[in-house]
């Protein structure tokens, strides 16, 4: 049988994949994150009220679930609230700047 | 949001205990039955508790931790013990060698059971005040 010669391995470049970023189409807004944000906030409060109706029927036995569900509520709604506060500051500080 | 883990685990603790508190209402108020639907006299009944078997991994500065998920009811549990027999003729329930069978409840032991729960409870109450107030402290570093 013919022996052939070691020949050269061609792997090839190896190519790296570069980490994909956002493409300009998907780019999240800030228009977004405030819409996720509020009706994430929005679903607490509205759990939290059905709760409370569920206890007056007498669904719910647990009085304190009902009072964690509208405590969780106010919290969200207390941080979506400051950080909102925050954002606006810094897109005010930055249109207060003189072209 | 990591301030609710600790909500909902001290919510898992108030939901145990208020359970035993009913468990113990209901031995104190049968320590006088003699008729139940499955014959002879009142069992007491005990909760039996369980760690929640979800457990939650926190990789705190590369050191896994894990933390359990609250606490969760197993089962109600009825004693074995005997029944206590009182020598009591008159009673409807009586055998023939004239004792009842009364349920084998000390009203001591469940008071101080009561006692116990309801302290957890309030424990558990101060728990989830702690938490909250934490998370809202957390929101003064923005003001």
């Amino acid at each position: 049988m013919a022996i052939e010669g070691i020949t050269p391995l061609n792997t090839g470049r190896i190519q790296l994949k570069q980490p994909s970023l956002a493409e300009p189409n998907e780019k999240v807004s800030f228009k977004d994150l405030l819409d996720t944000a509020i009706t994430q906030v929005n679903e607490m409060q509205k759990g939290a009220d059905q709760k409370i109706a569920l206890y007056a029927a007498g669904q719910i036995t647990d009085p304190h679930e009902v009072t964690i569900a509208v405590e969780e509520a106010h919290l969200a709604l207390q941080y979506t609230m400051q950080i909102r506060n925050k954002l606006l500051e810094a897109y005010q500080e930055i249109m207060r700047m003189q072209v | 949001m990591g301030f609710l883990t600790a909500i909902e685990i001290s919510a898992s603790g108030l939901t145990a205990e208020r359970l035993r508190l009913d468990t113990i209402a209901n031995n104190i108020a049968n320590i006088n039955t003699t008729r139940t639907p499955e014959g002879g006299p009142y069992r007491r009944q005990q909760v039996v508790f369980q760690s929640a078997l979800q457990e939650v991994s926190y990789w705190t500065k590369g050191a896994r931790a894990t933390l359990g998920a609250g606490v969760r009811v197993a089962g109600i549990q009825e004693d074995a013990a005997p029944p206590v027999m009182v020598y009591d003729p008159q009673h409807p329930d009586a055998n023939q060698q004239g004792y009842v069978a009364m349920p084998a409840i000390n009203v001591v032991k469940e008071m101080t059971d009561m006692i116990s729960a309801s302290r957890a409870y309030e424990a558990n109450v101060t728990a989830l005040n702690a938490a909250k107030s934490m998370a809202m402290r957390a929101l003064d570093v923005l003001t």
